[in-house]
């Protein structure tokens, strides 16, 4: 069993949802490395490349997803299937992911003793 | 009557209840997560595209680019353009 699971599931700026997640992921980091972020619907639009929120009074957070490897949190999932819904593909995406069908998904959550859905 | 979506298609019904109620002539512009809506091509976008052609749709440029989007559908407004549309419409509603 792992230990806590991230799911991030709403687009970035509309609303500080997003943003708050990844601090909880920060912070969350700090007391164990045991942890994964799965991005899915419209959490994958976080990931997009070339965001500049700055114009609409938004912090550019997604240049905060690269410091993840830093910070060691390394299983990192985003679903294949809600990427195909939105017509994205994985070039697009600012960091290296793992792309998993939304079964594959699902399995890999319930390896999990702690489920955080935000 | 110029329609304003500010919420995802894929998060909330929103759009899909704008256009069970648009008519000829309307307009649609897309802010804030609604832009969505336009900026790839999804099963949202291929509904838009099905419109009548005397429906414009518009979608505001520093939403797109904050997110890293462009617009594939209709056409870019910026704040000022904004401004413009509600002045050219008579009637505005925003859903949500």
């Amino acid at each position: 069993m792992h230990g806590i699971a991230f799911i991030t599931r709403q687009a970035p700026h509309g609303s500080a949802a997003a943003r708050e997640t990844q601090d909880a992921i920060l912070a969350t980091s700090a007391l164990t490395e045991d942890l994964s972020v799965f991005f899915i619907g419209d959490g994958v639009f976080q990931l997009l490349k070339n965001q500049a929120p700055k114009q609409i009074g938004s912090r550019n957070f997604a240049a905060t997803f690269k410091l993840f490897d830093l910070y060691d949190i390394e299983n990192i999932y985003v679903c294949q299937d809600s990427l195909l819904e939105r017509g994205i593909d994985g070039t697009q995406l600012l960091i290296d992911v793992t792309c998993l069908s939304q079964v594959e998904m699902n399995a890999k959550i319930r390896m999990h003793a702690k489920i955080l859905n935000l | 009557m110029l329609h304003v979506i500010k919420s995802s298609p894929f998060t909330t019904r929103h759009f899909d209840e704008c256009l069970t109620y648009i008519q000829a002539d309307d307009a649609i512009l897309f802010i804030q997560d609604g832009v969505i809506a336009t900026a790839t091509m999804h099963k949202y976008a291929m509904c838009l595209l099905a419109l009548d052609n005397s429906i414009k749709i518009y979608t505001l440029s520093e939403d797109l680019s904050a997110r890293g989007l462009a617009c594939q559908i209709g056409s870019n407004v910026d704040y000022t353009g904004f401004v413009g549309l509600t002045c050219e419409h008579r009637q505005l509603q925003t859903w949500g």
